[in-house]
């Protein structure tokens, strides 16, 4: 290790910028890598609707004066049934990849205290409409879908269908099915039994960070009182989805078009479509974040090879006495990737250090939240490789100086 | 000398083509997407009028009832119709305005155009004076105008090049649905970033309405409202005129820090009065903050944008530090020429001179790759979803500021470096040599 370690400490300044730069790129690449991640979720995470192209969303119906009374929405979901190739209807407060109105809250785990910041969708025929998978329990009965809430339906106790997810954060290890989950804080507070498990189902609004509670919702049967924005959701069987879409904005123009306030029109498309357009700014955000992580390592690569090559070229000669004395070429590769392993090895620790830094710094100021520490080796594993990578080029031909140049001057 | 140096400088170029260009691409990165997050920084931080935000005020008043009261707690962001034509009348402030959004149904006058929705501001009087609006053709409304609920309007260049074809269209009649205004006003063309006068409507860096109504009249005519509406003590739109619902945004003009004073007193007054009434439940609670003030406050520089320019300035020290170890291998690399340079008479000081000019150069290489790189970036942030995306243009300051950028960083990365390499004892280098 001496012989390693001291002609090191003796040149200290190319190696001292070696250090630094792998300790800035990994602080760096391991923070960008986090943000990158987070960005993903999203865009990885399954929403749980099926067939996102036969799926036709009515949104931002807004009524002028008074909000719809339930009878009236029932009436266009009606008339919505009748056009040839609908096969469910759903009327709904809010829904996933629809964000002009939403309904967040703590729900807690009754019996188990945990609590969870979850999405609430309600509506009379979701789990068709949607096309959710039921895992575990059943889907809501008839009487339980036919109930009409006077204020919009948070407050109000009944059953609820809540994704695995959710089920396992609420009451982990345990069949959620017949438990209680409380809808906030107050005493009054709406109970709803879980009577049903669906696999998955996305929330509407999303935070900086989602890795944990995207697939946190729960679905109330009924429609929603009082409720300025409602939705529906149009499945159809398949066939002719655009012109099902213009019959459905023709059916809910006749039966609604009336009551619209003017200026605001209303949207209709495919879920797909919406989707689309929910994820642009995280997928522009990927692409930005991944190619800011693959420059600063490619950068890094440079430089090390840069800095690498000119250190061997400075000890040619003394490489040369080295073989010329018996050392074999494997053993200067060997010593080369060593001596390289070392400073990117310090750079990397000083560079979690630093990582960690940032990172506290960043949630003090823009919301974040704590690198996970399996970050840290992920980071140290990358740039220890991107090191030994580096080093190979100008090693190889450092072991391959003959024995003669020592012979040589200079 | 410079000269001389510079001539040296491409020579060595010539001669280390991969570990130069190497260098300029990691200056031209760094610079490159450095620029681009300081461009979009730039331009949304932008003071929107410069010269006179430091006299516009943005009055606010607490209204609300006691339920949901936590003290300290801000007052809204916007005033109810009743205190907003108290305050206009009270006529307190050198100029003031009421004002709110709104979308109208135009009918164009010319048969080959289909009826379509427009933006509109429906404003009182010193709305134009105050926010300095250009003007094109005819004048603004008058207070007059505003007392009488006229019907008339002013409107956008671009909607008057749509539906008059740019002529001078003041004394036309403009149909918006059942409703006809007169023309007295055509906007040249304006578009004030952010949309600071109303931050609510279709995110902040929105274009400028295209329709511009007296409030009283546009009220009058029952036109559609378009903006953020919050409302305490029971559910009603419908009647916004009466409603506890706080929906419009004043803005006043105070030309100098005593009369911002006297203003902050009369609003303190004012609630007061209030609380007298009955109409105001909560303690007091008044902000008069001034245009950039309430531009921070309300957090307009998307927090994405700020992470973003953070994330390029640690970019930029990555590939800076990296510079700087290339240069020292490329400088420590010519000790033999530097040596005879040294030993037939060159001072340290030439030498450093020699190398710096040398890092310049390619610093300024580096800058001039990194505004193409910064030139292709911006382009990408136009193509994104967002609705600042069609500001994000380069302008003159920041062109200046990339190669200043440039420069600085490849000198700041070439002073160890060549430092170092100065330090050469000529006559070893000979012998060796």
């Amino acid at each position: 290790m001496r012989h390693i370690v001291h002609p090191l400490w003796r040149h200290r300044l190319m190696p001292l910028l070696v250090v630094l730069q792998v300790a800035l790129a990994c602080a760096i690449a391991c923070n960008v890598l986090f943000l990158l991640q987070q960005r993903l979720v999203p865009l990885l995470t399954p929403d749980g609707v099926a067939e996102p192209n036969q799926l036709i969303v009515a949104w931002q119906l807004v009524s002028r004066g008074q909000p719809w009374p339930a009878s009236r929405l029932l009436e266009a979901e009606a008339a919505l049934h009748a056009v040839p190739g609908v096969s469910a209807v759903s009327v709904a407060g809010s829904l996933p990849m629809e964000t002009s109105a939403q309904m967040n809250g703590d729900v807690i785990g009754d019996g188990t205290g945990r609590r969870a910041n979850t999405a609430v969708y309600i509506g009379d025929h979701l789990t068709e409409a949607l096309g959710l998978r039921l895992l575990a329990g059943r889907d809501f009965s008839a009487s339980e879908r036919d109930v009409h809430y006077k204020s919009v339906g948070l407050d109000d106790s009944g059953p609820t269908i809540i994704t695995r997810a959710l089920a396992e954060r609420l009451f982990p290890g345990g069949d959620a099915l017949g438990k209680v989950i409380r809808i906030g804080d107050d005493a009054n507070a709406g109970r709803r039994t879980v009577i049903g498990v669906v696999e998955h189902l996305m929330r509407n609004k999303f935070s900086q960070d989602n890795r944990d509670d995207i697939d946190y919702s729960m679905l109330f049967p009924g429609i929603p009182g009082m409720w300025p924005m409602p939705v529906f959701a149009v499945r159809t069987d398949g066939a002719e989805v655009a012109g099902v879409r213009k019959a459905v904005q023709a059916t809910l123009q006749r039966e609604l078009g009336a009551e619209l306030v003017e200026g605001i029109d209303p949207n209709y498309q495919t879920y797909a479509e919406m989707r689309e357009q929910m994820l642009a700014r995280f997928k522009a955000s990927v692409w930005l974040l991944a190619g800011v992580s693959v420059v600063v390592l490619v950068v890094t690569l440079a430089g090390i090879m840069g800095l690498t090559s000119y250190w061997v070229q400075q000890r040619t000669r003394q490489i040369g006495v080295r073989r010329a004395l018996g050392a074999r070429r494997s053993h200067i590769l060997r010593e080369l990737q060593l001596e390289n392993l070392l400073l990117v090895g310090l750079g990397v620790l000083l560079g979690l250090c630093l990582a960690y830094a940032i990172n506290l710094w960043l949630m003090r100021h823009y919301e974040l939240t704590r690198l996970p520490w399996t970050y840290l080796p992920l980071g140290a594993l990358v740039l220890l490789s991107l090191g030994q990578l580096a080093v190979l080029g100008p090693a190889l031909r450092a072991a391959a100086v003959p024995p003669v140049v020592a012979t040589r001057a200079a | 000398m410079f000269g001389y140096y510079l001539d040296l400088a491409l020579r060595s170029f010539s001669r280390h083509k991969a570990l130069t260009g190497l260098m300029v691409l990691a200056i031209a990165l760094g610079i490159g997407t450095s620029m681009t997050t300081l461009t979009v920084l730039h331009v949304l931080s932008n003071d929107p009028l410069p010269g006179r935000s430091q006299m516009l005020f943005y009055p606010q008043l607490d209204p609300q009832d006691l339920d949901g009261y936590r003290p300290g707690v801000e007052p809204p962001g916007q005033v109810t119709l009743i205190d907003g034509m108290n305050l206009l009348r009270a006529h307190r402030a050198e100029r003031q305005a009421l004002m709110t959004g709104g979308s109208v149904p135009v009918e164009p006058p010319r048969g080959d155009v289909d009826p379509f929705f427009a933006d509109a501001r429906y404003t009182t009087a010193d709305f134009f004076p105050m926010f300095e609006v250009p003007m094109r053709y005819g004048r603004a409304w008058s207070a007059a105008d505003d007392q009488a609920k006229a019907r008339v309007a002013v409107i956008s260049r671009s909607l008057n090049d749509r539906l008059f074809g740019g002529r001078d269209s003041t004394g036309q009649l403009l149909q918006l649905g059942d409703s006809a205004f007169r023309i007295v006003g055509v906007l040249d063309a304006w578009r004030p970033s952010p949309h600071f006068y109303d931050l609510h409507i279709a995110g902040s860096y929105a274009r400028a309405e295209d329709v511009f109504l007296p409030l009283q009249s546009a009220l009058d005519a029952k036109l559609a409202i378009n903006g953020s509406i919050s409302c305490w003590g029971g559910y009603a739109v419908g009647q916004l005129a009466t409603a506890p619902c706080v929906w419009l945004q004043f803005w006043v003009q105070l030309d100098d820090p005593a009369q911002a004073v006297g203003y902050r007193s009369f609003l303190e007054h004012y609630s007061q009065e209030q609380q007298a009434l009955g109409r105001f439940q909560r303690p007091l609670n008044v902000r008069l903050r001034n245009l950039m003030d309430w531009l921070g406050y309300q957090r307009v520089v998307p927090s994405d944008v700020r992470l973003q320019t953070w994330l390029a300035a640690g970019f930029l020290l990555v590939c800076l530090v990296n510079t700087v170890g290339l240069m020292l291998a490329k400088f420590m690399r010519r000790n033999d020429e530097l040596g005879v340079r040294r030993a037939l008479g060159a001072s340290k000081r030439a030498l450093f001179a020699q190398l710096l000019v040398e890092s310049g150069v390619i610093g300024l290489s580096g800058g001039l790759g990194g505004l193409l790189l910064a030139l292709g970036g911006l382009w990408l942030v136009r193509q994104r979803p967002t609705d600042y995306a069609a500001l994000a243009q380069l302008d003159a300051p920041m062109l200046l500021v990339t190669f200043a950028l440039a420069l600085g960083a490849s000198l700041t990365a070439g002073l160890l470096p060549a430092w170092r390499a100065c330090q050469i004892a000529p006559a070893l280098q000979l012998k060796e040599a």
